[in-house]
């Protein structure tokens, strides 16, 4: 079994049966978890997890738009964060008033992990008081921002969804730009008003950007998207079964299965002086 | 029509067409190497070709001198100085069009309007870059084509990857084209993938063509080649891309016609250049 690291896992600010999490999820073949809180203001007991699990919690800060600048990150980088999650931008990511923050990362060879894609929690206080857009977040705008800091590492996250296509061609272009699966981005369940045909498989566009060499497997790493810690489960075991199908329809060898499990997201920790 | 001929070193026959246009070449130099390169465009059977560079013009309207018959100049536009008038200036010393790309800002912005006027006005071609920059999306021409119905308006690479967008837009205004280059019709098998066809037609462009999006009287044959090569022409391996994924469409010579010559010759010859 591929021993697996998820690049992407919401940290919910508690201590609280992480003991027990840490346990599930190595049972399930994940050894690393990369892990931030978008959540709280605090974001000292990310790195008091990560401190209780040095060889399994890889901890990220949560981006905050109004105060982060270049210097915030250099204090982020001495705290022992290894990345940063940004998320809910107040303008496209590629704005140049980001560029500072931007430059922090770069400097201090930290991991920028965007989420782009359409954003869930409608209707909720944070999104009424910030206002976010989709577009604002989506792959086309790292473009810029790869182009001016080609040695940062950049993830996107959940393939830019539902912009599959245009995420594909970021990565293809800029060395220095991965994805993340999360939430299972390959596959798709089927849906109860369809009555024949397989209940999990790839996704048809997905086939088609793999099967066109559009979506690069040395470019691709997985995520989970899972909230820890969880009292009684672990969406991994579910997150891997649907990877899982996903690769078995498109016959996915196992060399690239082991890339995208661990090898693209070790390589990139690595580069972020994460031996793993 | 009827007959077949092979290409240099790849034992595929293929069907015998008309001369081809290729309207997407980036000059680089040198000028003394220019000559060769066209007798091996000559013999892969393009016959004339569009040439650009940013910091080469003098030389690109010598080419054009030189190979009146061969090489077609547009020049380069500058966003920060370019006027109104430039166009006209640029058309009295020989030029045919205009090639656009790294604006400053998105295409549409109205502060470009007068770049775009100039070369309407001139009768000039505008070959935008399209892909993969935010600021250079097919969605962007929908204004300009409607500002500026007279212009000849040629998108690059078929917008990639924002295809759909492309082809919409293409079905809608009539001064709208696109050329295929880069090869944006196929696909080469990636190394993950141990079967299937070695160069396929890529799954989007088949649906939009199915669909009757992707008009071929409106798509322009382009190599996006960097000439003069010492050593090779992409032009044998962008005509064999482009034949396999017309066979795997069933496009008819006609249309194949279409997009190697006919198309581009109706273009090039509104704006005062002859071709036959």
């Amino acid at each position: 079994m591929i021993r697996k690291i998820d690049f992407h896992a919401h940290f919910r600010g508690t201590l609280e049966w992480l003991d027990d999490h840490v346990e599930r999820d190595i049972a399930s073949g994940v050894d690393r978890v990369v892990i931030f809180d978008t959540g709280s203001a605090d974001q000292s007991l990310t790195l008091e997890a990560a401190a209780k699990f040095p060889d399994h919690y890889i901890p990220f800060f949560n981006v905050d738009w109004e105060t982060d600048d270049g210097k915030a990150v250099n204090a982020r980088k001495a705290e022992g964060f290894v990345g940063a999650k940004l998320i809910l931008p107040p303008a496209p990511y590629d704005h140049d008033e980001f560029f500072d923050l931007y430059e922090g990362l770069a400097r201090n060879r930290m991991v920028a992990l965007f989420h782009t894609a359409v954003i869930a929690g409608s209707g909720s206080e944070k999104q009424k008081k910030k206002r976010p857009s989709s577009r604002w977040m989506r792959p086309v705008h790292l473009d810029r921002i790869a182009r001016t800091f080609p040695e940062m590492a950049i993830v996107g996250a959940h393939i830019g969804y539902p912009w599959y296509a245009e995420a594909c061609a970021v990565m293809r272009w800029h060395k220095n730009v991965w994805f993340d699966t999360s939430t299972s981005q390959l596959t798709y369940n089927r849906r109860d008003y369809i009555r024949t045909g397989p209940e999990i498989g790839a996704k048809p566009i997905i086939r088609d950007l793999y099967v066109g060499g559009d979506l690069e497997v040395k470019k691709v790493v997985y995520g989970s998207d899972q909230f820890l810690p969880d009292s009684e489960r672990s969406v991994t075991d579910y997150a891997i079964r649907q990877t899982d199908a996903a690769m078995d329809d498109l016959e996915m060898p196992e060399e690239v299965r082991s890339l995208i499990y661990r090898e693209n997201a070790e390589a990139i920790l690595r580069w972020a002086g994460i031996d793993v | 029509m009827g007959g077949h001929r092979r290409l240099k070193g790849e034992g595929l026959a293929l069907p015998e067409s008309v001369m081809k246009i290729d309207i997407h070449a980036h000059y680089r130099g040198p000028f003394d190497r220019l000559e060769a390169h066209m007798q091996r465009d000559i013999a892969s059977g393009v016959d004339r070709v569009v040439i650009f560079s940013p910091r080469l013009e003098d030389e690109v309207l010598a080419a054009a001198e030189k190979y009146p018959d061969h090489y077609i100049p547009f020049y380069w536009v500058d966003w920060e100085s370019d006027t109104v008038e430039t166009a006209a200036e640029r058309k009295a010393r020989g030029f045919v069009g205009a090639k656009l790309i790294n604006p400053p800002a998105n295409y549409d912005e109205e502060r470009f309007f007068s770049i775009y006027e100039g070369l309407e006005k001139a009768g000039m071609i505008a070959l935008f870059h399209s892909a993969l920059s935010s600021r250079s999306r097919p969605a962007h021409f929908q204004r300009i084509c409607k500002a500026f119905p007279e212009l000849t308006v040629v998108g690059a690479h078929i917008g990639n990857p924002w295809y759909r967008e492309a082809a919409v837009l293409l079905h809608w205004h009539k001064n709208l084209h696109f050329d295929t280059s880069t090869c944006q019709l196929a696909y080469d098998r990636p190394d993950w993938l141990a079967e299937g066809p070695p160069i396929g037609v890529k799954p989007i462009i088949r649906e939009l063509y199915l669909s009757g999006l992707l008009d071929p009287n409106r798509l322009i044959y382009g190599s996006d080649q960097f000439l003069p090569d010492p050593g090779r022409s992409v032009t044998d391996y962008s005509i064999e891309r482009h034949e396999v994924a017309f066979d795997a469409l069933g496009l008819s010579s006609e249309h194949r016609d279409c997009i190697y010559r006919h198309n581009a010759a109706r273009i090039l010859r509104a704006a005062g250049c002859e071709v036959d």
